[in-house]
């Protein structure tokens, strides 16, 4: 199954900034990719290549996944349904599992998804603020 | 001294042994109860008055003292209640105890706050702090490895571990932060426990509490995961994701944590507290009891947010850990939901966006190790520059200060891309620190 994702350094496996999401995310949903349950997940960076989430289950490292997502942006909203992606990593601990997922290429580039989902990249970056990562604007963070 | 007996409203979740319940929220014949009023004196008492009520009516006796009307206080049991919100035992001024209660669950913090400042220098504490987290880790593994044996609990032990940690932290809040860092791959659970401890005393100290106190939130992160004794070896060391069947079996250790520390003489309340709610999450959804916000214990709470963050950043069998800015996206995306969202603010400003100790990826395409963060711009620390524009390994190290605006050799100024996890490009922190990097100190290293 191929990607979309450009081939990365060795030691670094993202090589396109991925940006943190914010509440504009109303829904993330994941496929598990064993059993088919479809789980509602915390969206936490994301580029048109893939999205990094956090769950409460844990999660197999590799496999195909179906993600789901309604983003609210300026124009309207965006909603994208089972849209396949791969498991790329998975940190799984009591506390939840931290998993990487990558879009799959053939799928995204065919119609209007590979614009929606830079849509939602180009928002999120511009959202983005290096002074104050979390909005909590008082200057210490 | 004078005192009244007062019945008082509590709230299930907050209930503890030895407090005497006088009646329920409901009448006693449509629960299961056979005596209507009785003494708690068993954890199954609590979980079935949690199963049947919302809340319920105890006796507490109110000491009136000489300033009666400024001071109150109330024991026996109450004053269990009471430390359990308070986290150690503040008295409230001018305000009755159930106001006291409603504010604290209402504010979520202490309300007296103690601004410490470093004592000593971290170069200085370093050695003290390397020396204590090495026999404090060496120690942790032993209480684990006792209570898998069926040994009682160490209480002795497990205190004498956090005050030499609390100490180092009270003198400086660097050094044993740094250490945190360097983690090793094969100690998980022994080292996330310090870790923990740690963190904990760390974040305490940021929050501003009392000493005493913070030496006894600090044992309640030592004692967190000490269910985990108690969960299969094959189970707990797995070298590979758990199946859902493994992880419902571990998502025992909260309630086998508390089964540990309350069969264990002299255990603090707040540690069984700790150990069986640090999972519990302010959206409902957490476990074992999936407990609303309001419930939570506030300590339980600041746990779960350290144990968190180092879950995430630590390395385990079958992967590395994450880079502290990913574990405080993640803490930040589930503020509210899984984390106290006020909690969870304070925390990060504690770390720091780019901690010392961080390896960070800088727009020249250089690596560098952040070695003291600028108190008056978190986001333009001191960095050691370790390898080249091309990831390589550099001639003579370099160090810099962001906030001078320095340049890189194209003559552009430098800027932090990421922070990347240690080990990245083969930047090792610990062959850093063993080779004799300072935190604070502007030395240059030979390669």
């Amino acid at each position: 199954m191929s990607h979309i994702v450009p081939e990365a350094p060795q030691q670094d496996k993202r090589t396109r900034e991925r940006y943190l999401c914010d509440d504009r995310f109303r829904r993330l949903e994941i496929t598990h990719p064993d059993s088919g349950e479809l789980l509602s997940v915390t969206p936490v960076n994301f580029n048109c290549y893939g999205v990094a989430f956090f769950a409460s289950q844990p999660l197999p490292e590799s496999g195909v996944t179906k993600v789901c997502l309604t983003f609210e942006s300026e124009a309207g909203t965006l909603r994208l349904d089972n849209l396949l992606a791969e498991m790329i990593y998975s940190l799984g601990s009591d506390v939840g599992c931290y998993c990487g997922a990558a879009f799959v290429s053939a799928q995204v580039e065919t119609g209007d998804t590979l614009s929606e989902l830079l849509e939602i990249e180009r928002a999120l970056a511009d959202a983005q603020n290096q002074e104050d990562r979390y909005g909590l604007d008082d200057g210490e963070s | 001294m004078a005192y009244d007996l007062k019945e008082m409203r509590v709230p299930v979740g907050d209930l503890r042994l030895g407090m005497h319940v006088l009646r329920l929220d409901r009448p006693w014949e449509e629960t299961d109860f056979l005596l209507q009023g009785f003494v708690i004196n068993h954890r199954e008492e609590i979980d079935a008055l949690q199963a049947q009520c919302e809340h319920v009516f105890i006796e507490a006796k109110v000491h009136m003292g000489d300033i009666a009307s400024e001071r109150l206080s109330i024991d026996p049991a109450a004053d269990l209640y009471n430390r359990s919100e308070t986290g150690g035992g503040a008295v409230a001024r001018g305000k009755k105890a159930g106001d006291q209660y409603k504010e604290r669950h209402a504010v979520g913090k202490p309300t007296t706050r103690v601004t410490y400042i470093n004592k000593i220098d971290v170069s200085k504490e370093m050695v003290t702090a390397r020396s204590a987290y090495d026999q404090a880790r060496g120690m942790a593994r032993d209480i684990m490895a006792n209570i898998r044996l069926g040994k009682t609990l160490d209480m002795h032990q497990a205190r004498e571990v956090v005050d030499e940690c609390v100490s180092s932290v009270l003198r400086n809040g660097d050094a044993l932060l740094l250490l945190t860092k360097l983690k090793e791959q094969h100690e998980y659970t022994a080292e996330h426990c310090m870790n923990v401890c740690i963190l904990t005393a760390t974040f305490a100290r940021h929050l501003g509490m009392l000493e005493e106190e913070i030496r006894k939130i600090a044992l309640c992160g030592l004692l967190h995961d000490v269910g985990k004794s108690r969960i299969p070896d094959a189970v707990l060391n797995k070298p590979s994701a758990l199946t859902p069947e493994e992880y419902k079996l571990m998502q025992n250790h909260a309630a086998l944590g508390r089964d540990v520390l309350m069969a264990s003489p002299r255990v603090e309340h707040s540690c069984v507290d700790v150990a069986y709610n640090h999972h519990e999450r302010p959206d409902g959804n957490g476990y074992p009891r999936g407990l609303p916000a309001t419930q939570i214990p506030y300590w339980a709470k600041i746990v779960a947010i350290v144990d968190a963050y180092d879950a995430i950043t630590s390395n385990r069998n079958y992967d590395k850990g994450r880079a502290s800015m990913e574990a405080l996206d993640i803490i930040h995306r589930g503020k509210g939901k899984q984390f106290d969202e006020e909690l969870a603010n304070e925390f990060i400003r504690c770390i720091g966006i780019y901690p010392p100790g961080s390896i960070i990826l800088l727009s020249s395409g250089e690596v560098g190790i952040v070695v003291a963060a600028n108190p008056k711009n978190k986001l333009k620390p001191r960095v050691l520059l370790v390898r080249n524009e091309q990831q390589g390994k550099r001639e003579k190290y370099r160090m810099i200060d962001l906030i001078q605006s320095p340049a890189d050799s194209r003559g552009n100024p430098y800027a932090i891309t990421k922070e990347v996890p240690d080990g990245t490009f083969g930047v090792s922190l610990r062959n850093f620190l063993e080779r004799g990097l300072v935190l604070g100190a502007p030395t240059v290293y030979e390669d």
